[in-house]
């Protein structure tokens, strides 16, 4: 009797006594804090931008020597477009899709916590982040894995697995190259007026940097009128330029990290083939630049031999920068400006560009016969702007669809030339066999 | 505590004060049947307790005649002698075994104490002579090679300890430890071995089931000496000093000096180096190398260069180890105890010092102190007091072969100097970098323990308080409340002059180029780290217990329940600019990042602060009952309801209900039983569950929170756990039988169990689409383990001064998947690296799978395998995810199927000997081997190199590959998982030997019972079945080197 007394006592002491949290580091989702935690974690949303598509771009070479110095097969398959690339490597196949679980679980959190007076403006806010990390992974992912844009045949070719809840036993499924813009498209319209302007720490999404990545987004579909609106919405916000006579050329590293021309902060581990330690930069690129252009001495370090190797990450160090700039929002509403036959105002963007570029009083306006001569011009600034940032190989994709700017990029290699031709399927890069043979997707053809 | 010791001291006297001096009687007590002396007899005069015998069945009373003199001992017939006159010589008392009787023979399940004759289930009992045996400082060790079923491994990845077999896939694989009733949350290297006095290993269902959601995987009890009533006042003395050779680093498969530098003049004409060379980040490149840049600068000669180069080539870093760094490894262990009893209190009273100077020079201090009283102020009523504190002190030593390396990339050079400096950043960067104006920075390796000295030290106090009421005859409630607290804090002052802080303050020193002005970021001073976890546990308990007889018929029952709570708390800190003489500090920024020296990337300097909290919480009801008719036949069953804090379940959901039931009968009590030879025989058999809980799993998502993000400073979170509401605990059902079998000379068990776990967590495949990894936890395997122990005690030969015992253990054992998933088959998964869990469907869960073979190509060396039963060299391919786990070859399991000992006791009058000698067998393992690709990034080498294949024709005697540049990982992968690195891992090993001398003494300065011993474990005498010289139990490290310990123990 006694005895079961003190049972039925201790009975309901007990759901109290078993409530306490095993681990007090951890916890479930509940608040918008948690959501906005999750979306803080700069290791996967910021730092680790996938490097197989610069490493298959042209924008870099490596001697004989150095490419049999590379100790990852992986990363040796990627210079020469093998088909199979990821050997044991789908570690950036997880991260893009470890962050897109992130954003969805910071999104589901969301659903869960009842909008207020009180919290609306954060609650939109990190809304607005969860949707822009989730829109730039998938396009990351669709420039990588899906093949270039093209409106007669988005609904053809297969697009990248939308991955929209964190139930994981959804099966992943393609899709077509349509349903992964419309998706990426509609989810970077839904963040921007959620976003707040200027944000705590640019390594969180702002409306500004995603008016920007939108004029990416729209830019790489060959949708420029909407580029260019996009981007000049960017821009309205903010269009601070360097200006490069400010920096010392003789520096390890010619820029800092967060400074004025950046919106959103992204960077690259250092590969091996993307090392300026192990790569030139190609010299008919280096060729482009003019005597006075003073990105020849601050993005290039010149080794001798012709070995030319980059040194001017907005990163602020040899890790290299892939984030948003209104340097490269100032190029897209300037492409889409000449696309849209508006010469002067497409001229006026990039000289107003390459006027901070050169050395002062050394740069005279460039002028354009017409609209397609103006985009002759500017693409090639676009080339010499944006070297290293991830953004050669989805312009490789973009342009080879047009037959003036359509190129055979080459590889030369032990005395033989490795060449990878315009549109070719290889554009698109193998999925991760392991998650082909795990889904049952179809794979990208060779 | 001087009080409470004078108190004691007091307590003993007044209880040696009692004898008086009259006449003296010298006996000895030994067993009819087998002639062997009983020490631990009560001898009694006129119902009152003298004395009880040593360890070799003497004693010495003293008597007034007439005297009627009682022998008591637990298994035997009481003798009584009426003494009327006796001679000088000493009396030889003989005491018949009482087979009735044997139930006083106990086990300790932790919640009781139960005659094992009418024990159901699986039990081990080791009592403190087992336990004395080998003379280990942790008491786990002890129980090696004495304990049926129990099976120990070094491999990392399995289980250290492993009580018959496997009963999980992915959960915890270790037993659960009990000390002194209730669970151990502290570190086992708090507990003097000398304390304990026994030790039951609870094997099946019905013996660990009353442990509950736990106890899948077995349970070790572990039970300290505590005061006994009514005993004269004793008091033992042990000390013990060991002696450990060094390790033999050359055991280490390593290339060779000269071999390395032959490859590294290779690489470099190949351009290898030359990415190094560029590197921004400074990495150091070797001796070698830097010789060779320097003479193809014209930095040096030609001549100079390879004088240096040469002289390397003399230099092997194991033997600079052995000789500058290892030193033998001594250990003294010293324990002094008390204990007296008086008929209604007595006390226990212990003091422990062991001192360890490891073979790194790493000293360890560990000082134990135990008393236990128990308090009887009316017969109804028995209280209990017990407090234990150990403090433990260890201070760091020397970094051992193979833990210090150049860069987490790049090993040691096996050329490497120890005596000279060594560069962790290019030589000729660091003599020019901050035109001297830098801290030094080079690293000296035998300097650098001095200069960073860590101490740790762990203090841990267990005290209970348990009280035990009698309220009617035969029904007993107990209660009892524990609180343990342990607080470990470990301490390292990185000097200035270390390596350590001299490249933490270079990297983020900042020189003004004009002035020479050195910014210090990090402040110019030494660092101190210091983290501090605590636990704090307290258990209580409140049990109800019957027992009545009546007639032939006997009830036990007991129920109850208990409450346990354990807190982990840690704390960490670094305080940089420390001065160890004020105990003051700079403090730093750490948010903010700043340029570091070589690159100029910015960093922050590592983070201040951390802190934990876990915390573990159980509920559990339990009731346990046992009816045995007529001593012949018992039946038993429990019920267990368990609860835990797990995460993320509702309250309800978090109670799991476990049950057992057994059946035992003694068919040697039958009236139809005659037998001459079988003295006794006992059938019993089990069947019941018991689970195992891991509350690191969850059922929903569960966020893990860490402060100050790199750049943004902002706390982050990640998914810790995925959203998986399925998520159960698994059970464990087991099923034992077994046979007990007394002769007249031997005692056998044989026991025959099936264990069959269902619900257990295991793998299932996500693509990583998903976003979760590849795999997500569900309770989808299941697993039966079926074995066979047997234990046979041989008393060889009897004779009154020559005695031959022999002990066999001897286990079977095989683990077998029913039912999982492999998430990914890929062939790498199963093939590189440690061998972890693999759980095939049908194959153990530690399975030995490899590649087939097809020789070397006589052209090329490169090894050949198979690509859909055709040879390919397509290493891609054959190594890659198209490959699976099911195109391999099943070798074998990696734990024993057999194995046990055979330990043989001769004793000789007053010298024993004992020869231990334990055998595995029934497994495999796989040898290392060279990796081109390994060695060539990271400077590892093995000594298979010298074995490679070099001309044609070398494929008839070799199996190793050419080397070849450049070289693909995929190559060395294939071929260091094909067959020919496979090796069966059979071995058989003389375990220790241990010669020892006993003696009693009369007179009373000296003291009643010696023992010297003199054990040597590990001799070295080993058999095995590969005759690569690789011995199975030590695949990487080295073996456990000879020790030598002599020990004495008195006792007064």
């Amino acid at each position: 009797m006694f005895f079961s007394c003190i049972a039925i006592m201790a009975l309901s002491a007990c759901r109290k006594f078993l409530d306490v949290r095993s681990d007090a580091s951890l916890a479930v989702p509940s608040n918008l804090s948690d959501a906005q935690a999750l979306l803080d974690r700069s290791s996967i949303f910021n730092t680790v931008h996938p490097a197989m598509g610069e490493a298959s771009a042209d924008d870099y070479w490596l001697t004989d020597a150095a490419y049999a110095a590379i100790s990852t097969d992986g990363y040796r398959n990627a210079y020469i477009w093998a088909d199979e690339l990821y050997f044991n490597q789908p570690s950036e196949w997880s991260n893009i899709y470890s962050a897109v679980y992130a954003a969805n679980t910071a999104l589901e959190t969301l659903d869960k916590i009842a909008k207020t007076n009180s919290n609306l403006i954060a609650y939109n806010d990190v809304k607005g982040q969860a949707l822009f990390h989730r829109a730039r992974m998938f396009f990351i992912t669709a420039t990588m894995f899906a093949k270039a844009y093209d409106p007669l045949n988005a609904n053809k070719e297969p697009g990248i697995p939308l991955r929209l809840t964190t139930d994981f036993n959804i099966v992943s499924t393609r899709g077509t190259v349509k349903q992964t813009y419309d998706r990426i498209t509609s989810d970077i319209i839904e963040s921007i007026p959620l976003l707040s302007v200027t944000p705590e720490h640019i390594m969180r999404p702002s409306r500004t940097s995603a008016y920007a990545l939108a004029a990416k987004i729209f830019l790489a579909m060959g949708e420029y009128t909407k580029a260019g609106l996009y981007a000049d919405s960017s821009l309205q916000l903010k269009s601070d330029l360097l200006d490069y006579n400010t920096f010392s050329t003789t520096a390890t590293n010619s820029f800092a990290a967060y400074n004025k021309e950046v919106l959103f902060i992204s960077f690259m581990p250092l590969i091996t083939n993307l090392n300026p330690a192990n790569n030139g930069i190609d010299t008919n690129l280096i060729a482009l630049y003019a005597t006075n252009d003073l990105r020849k001495l601050l993005f290039f370090k010149d080794n001798g031999n012709k070995r030319f190797s980059f040194k001017g990450s907005y990163n602020g160090n040899t890790q290299l920068f892939t984030g948003l700039t209104t340097d490269e929002t100032l190029l897209i509403r300037a492409e889409c400006a000449a696309r849209a036959g508006n010469t002067n105002a497409a001229m006026n963007d990039l000289n107003k560009l390459l006027k901070t570029r050169w050395k002062t009083n050394t740069y005279v306006d460039m002028t354009a016969a017409n609209a397609s001569d103006a985009l002759t011009k500017i693409l090639i600034e676009r080339r010499k702007e944006l070297v290293m940032r991830d953004v050669r190989f989805s312009d490789l994709k973009r342009l080879n669809r047009e037959s003036n700017f359509a190129v055979t990029i080459r590889r030369k290699l032990n005395g033989q030339m490795i060449e990878l031709p315009p549109n070719s399927p290889k554009y698109a890069l193998p999925i991760p066999a392991v998650v082909i043979q795990q889904s049952g997707m179809p794979q990208n053809e060779r | 505590m001087r009080t409470l010791i004078a108190f004691f001291l007091l307590t003993w006297l007044h209880i040696a004060a009692n004898a008086q001096q009259k006449q003296i009687l010298r006996g000895i007590v030994v067993a009819e049947h087998t002639a062997l002396p009983l020490s631990g007899t009560t001898v009694k005069i006129s119902g009152v307790i003298k004395t009880v015998t040593d360890s070799l069945g003497r004693f010495i009373i003293e008597l007034t005649l007439p005297a009627a003199i009682s022998f008591e001992h637990a298994g035997f017939k009481t003798r009584l002698i009426q003494l009327t006159g006796f001679d000088s010589s000493t009396m030889r008392i003989m005491l018949a075994e009482d087979i009735s009787q044997l139930e006083n023979v106990t086990v300790s399940t932790g919640y009781v104490t139960i005659p094992k004759e009418r024990a159901t289930g699986s039990f081990v009992q080791l009592s403190e002579k087992d336990l004395n045996l080998q003379p280990d400082r942790n008491i786990l060790d002890r129980l090696r090679n004495i304990t049926s079923g129990l099976s120990t491994d070094n491999a990392s990845g399995r289980p250290p300890l492993t009580v018959r077999g496997l009963s999980t896939i992915m959960g915890p694989k270790d037993p659960l430890i009990v000390v002194d009733n209730f669970v151990y949350a502290g570190d086992l290297n708090s507990i003097n071995p000398a304390d304990v006095q026994s030790v039951s290993v609870l094997k099946d269902a019905a013996a660990a089931s009353i442990w509950g959601a736990r106890a899948g995987n077995g349970v070790i009890v572990i039970t300290t000496k505590k005061a006994k009533l009514a005993r004269p006042l004793s008091v033992s003395f042990n000390s013990n000093f060991s002696v450990q050779r060094k390790p033999d680093l050359f055991y280490a498969p390593q290339v060779s000096p000269a071999d390395f530098i032959d490859l590294e003049q290779m690489l470099f004409t190949k351009g290898y180096y030359t990415a190094q060379e560029n590197n921004a980040a400074r990495p150091p490149l070797s001796p070698v190398v830097e010789t060779l840049i320097a003479v193809r600068d014209g930095k040096m000669t030609q001549q100079a260069g390879l004088a240096l180069i040469q002289s390397l080539r003399n230099i092997d870093v194991r033997k600079q180890y052995t000789d500058q760094v290892y030193t033998n490894q001594t250990l003294q262990q010293h324990f002094l105890s008390l204990t007296a009893g008086a008929q209604n209190f007595a006390t226990f009273f212990s003091l422990g010092y062991d001192r360890r100077m490891s073979n790194l020079s790493a000293l360890n201090e560990r000082m134990t102190l135990r008393t236990d009283n128990t308090l009887r102020p009316s017969k109804d009523i028995e209280l209990n007091f017990n407090l234990a504190y150990t403090t433990d002190r260890t201070s760091g030593g020397n970094a051992g072969f193979g833990s210090f390396r150049i860069s987490a990339a790049q090993n040691l050079y096996p050329y490497t100097d120890l005596t000279a400096p060594l560069d962790l950043f290019r030589r000729t960067y660091t003599d020019t970098a901050g035109a001297g104006k830098l801290l030094d920075w080079k690293y000296y390796p035998l300097d650098e323990a001095k200069l960073n000295p860590a101490t740790s030290r762990t203090n841990n106090l267990t005290a209970k308080l348990a009280a035990a009421l009698t309220i009617t005859k035969g029904l007993k409630l107990t209660g009892m409340v524990q609180q343990e607290l342990q607080d470990n804090e470990a301490l390292t002052l990185h000097a200035l002059e270390s390596y350590y802080t001299r490249t933490i303050i270079n990297r983020f020193s900042q020189i003004d180029k004009s002035t020479g002005k050195v910014t210090y970021i990090v402040p110019k001073g030494a660092i101190r780290n210091r983290s501090q976890d605590k636990i704090n546990a307290l258990s209580t308990r409140l049990q109800l217990n019957y027992e009545k007889t009546f007639g032939d018929h006997t009830i036990t029952l007991l129920t109850g329940g208990e409450s346990r709570s354990a807190q982990i708390t840690g704390e960490g800190s670094i305080a940089y600019g420390f001065n160890e003489n004020n105990l003051t500090y700079t403090p730093v920024d750490n948010v903010n990042t700043y340029p570091t020296y070589i690159t100029g990337a910015k960093q922050q300097i590592p983070a201040e602060t951390n802190m934990s909290e876990l915390n573990s919480r159980f509920v559990s009801f339990y009731a346990n009952g046992a009816y045995t008719y007529k001593k012949k036949y018992t039946l038993s069953a429990s019920a267990r309801k368990d609860a835990s804090n797990i995460f993320g379940l509702e309250t309800n959901d978090k109670w799991k209900p476990l049950w057992s039931v057994g059946g035992a009968w003694k068919i040697s009590a039958e009236p139809f039983f005659h037998s001459e030879t079988i003295r006794t025989l006992k059938l019993r058999t089990t069947y019941g569950y018991s689970g195992n809980v891991d509350n690191s799993r969850s059922a929903v998502p569960v966020l893990s929170f860490t402060p100050n993000a790199s750049q943004t400073g902002f706390p982050y979170a990640q998914v810790r756990q995925f959203a998986n509401p399925s998520l159960r605990w698994e059970k464990v059902a087991t099923f034992n039988a077994g046979l007990d079998i007394t002769l007249k000379s031997a005692d056998i068990t044989i026991e025959y169990y099936r264990k069959k776990a269902t619900d257990l967590y295991g793998n299932a495949p996500v693509d990583l689409t998903a976003g979760v990894g590849d795999r997500v936890v569900k309770n989808i395997a299941d697993l039966a383990t079926t074995g066979i122990d047997l234990t046979a005690s041989l008393h060889i030969i009897n004779r009154t001064n020559f005695n031959w015992n022999t002990n066999v253990l001897a286990s079977y054992n095989r683990d077998k998947v029913l039912r999982n998933n492999i998430p990914n088959p890929a062939v790498q998964l199963f093939t590189n690296g440690g061998i972890g869990v693999s759980a095939l469907e049908g194959r153990p869960v530690f399975g030995l799978y490899a590649y087939n073979f097809a020789g070397l190509d006589p052209t090329t060396g490169n090894p050949i395998g198979y690509v859909a039963g055709q040879p390919s060299q397509d290493y891609a391919t054959l190594t890659g995810a198209k490959t699976t786990v099911y195109d391999l070859n099943y070798v074998g399991r990696v734990t024993p199927t057999m194995f046990g000992s055979l330990a043989n006791e001769f004793a000789y009058k007053n010298f024993s000997l004992n020869i231990m000698i334990a055998y595995k067998a029934g497994y495999w393992f796989r040898k290392s081997t060279i990796s081109y690709n390994a060695l060539f990034a990271g400077g590892l080498g093995h000594s298979d190199y010298a074995l490679r294949w070099q001309k044609p024709g070398d494929e008839l005697t070799t199996t190793v590959p050419s080397l070849i540049y450049p070289t693909t990982a995929a190559r060395d992968n294939f071929y260091a998982s094909a067959l020919p690195n496979m090796e069966k891992a059979d071995n058989i090993r003389v375990s220790f030997i241990r010669l020892s001398y006993t003696n009693a003494f009369t007179k009373k300065v000296l003291p009643r019972d010696l023992q010297c011993f003199f054990h040597v474990s590990n001799p070295g005498w080993l058999w095995t079945k590969n005759k690569k010289g690789i011995d199975p139990d030590y695949i990487s490290g080295f073996p456990e080197p000879t020790t030598f310990t002599i020990g004495i123990q008195l006792h007064y």
